[in-house]
């Protein structure tokens, strides 16, 4: 049977799929933070002083998050985002090496997009002061 | 009918997505045409991408009252589902998904193109040579997909 990709540059690709996993992060912190402290949409976007609809398109939606918007819903959600860039590693036998951006070593490396989706990783409780 | 490559590189392919020929030919020619939302993060067809990973990779998706990105509609027509976009198809088995059709969500709601949709899906499905059963009947998210949650 024949198959087809979506026609699309891997840097678009990649960069796709980074703000795919920010916005699963961000839903999946308002989830666990409803369920744990009552957190709601409505209380975010009081704390943040914009119309619940908009607040809605940034965790919803597809409107776009800047790295200062990404800062602020974070501390409105009690929680701090956790940034890493890294070397993603390539299982042995892949064969989609030539989307890795140029200059990388393609031997070892692929897109980050391909790398596994942790979710969880990205959006973390800060930790709690230790009284002296 | 065709395979959709969800180019998941290193990740494990958990679900697959056949297309049909209506559906591959809007995802060739027109997707790459329409145009973002000013304010929109990513374009129709990099949302369409990450859905496509999500599913394939077997993500887990969301279905309920809220943030769902499976629902059922009727006659065991399903909808995959973006912000911008919407995929009418249906489930040969468990994670196995035949998307008939898809068009931009402003644009299915604008013109009502909903019940139009499902029902085109129903007599392709229909009109379709696959072994009995062809789709998995009913609207138990359990029947047609591992890993979901209710949100």
């Amino acid at each position: 049977m024949p198959s087809f990709q979506i026609t699309l540059t891997p840097k678009d690709r990649a960069a796709g799929r980074f703000v795919g996993r920010v916005k699963r992060a961000f839903q999946k912190a308002l989830d666990d933070e409803r369920r744990r402290s009552g957190l709601t949409q409505s209380k975010m976007a009081r704390s943040l002083d914009v119309h619940r609809s908009v607040l809605s398109r940034e965790i919803n939606g597809n409107r776009g998050l800047s790295a200062t918007r990404i800062g602020e819903l974070a501390w409105a959600m009690g929680l701090e985002p956790h940034f890493e860039l890294r070397k993603p590693t390539v299982r042995a036998g892949q064969n989609s090496v030539t989307s890795a951006p140029a200059g990388t070593d393609i031997g070892t490396t692929t897109t980050p997009a391909q790398s596994g989706a942790d979710v969880n990783a990205m959006l973390r409780r800060p930790p709690v002061p230790v009284a002296a | 009918m065709s395979k959709v490559d969800a180019a998941l590189g290193s990740r494990l392919e958990v679900r697959c997505i056949y297309a049909s020929p209506r559906f591959r030919a809007w995802a060739e020619t027109t997707l790459p045409t329409m145009e973002a939302h000013p304010l929109a993060g990513t374009t129709h067809a990099q949302e369409l991408d990450t859905l496509l990973e999500q599913f394939c990779a077997g993500d887990e998706l969301k279905i309920g009252p809220r943030l769902k990105s499976l629902e059922h509609k009727s006659d065991s027509v399903w909808e995959l589902k973006t912000d911008s976009l919407r995929l009418f198809g249906w489930f040969t088995q468990r994670d196995y998904f035949i998307c008939y059709v898809a068009d931009d969500t402003d644009r299915i709601k604008q013109y009502r193109l909903y019940e139009g949709y499902i029902t085109e899906t129903v007599r392709f499905r229909d009109q379709l040579d696959l072994d009995q059963p062809k789709f998995v009947p009913g609207d138990d998210p359990h029947a047609v997909v591992s890993n979901y949650a209710y949100p």
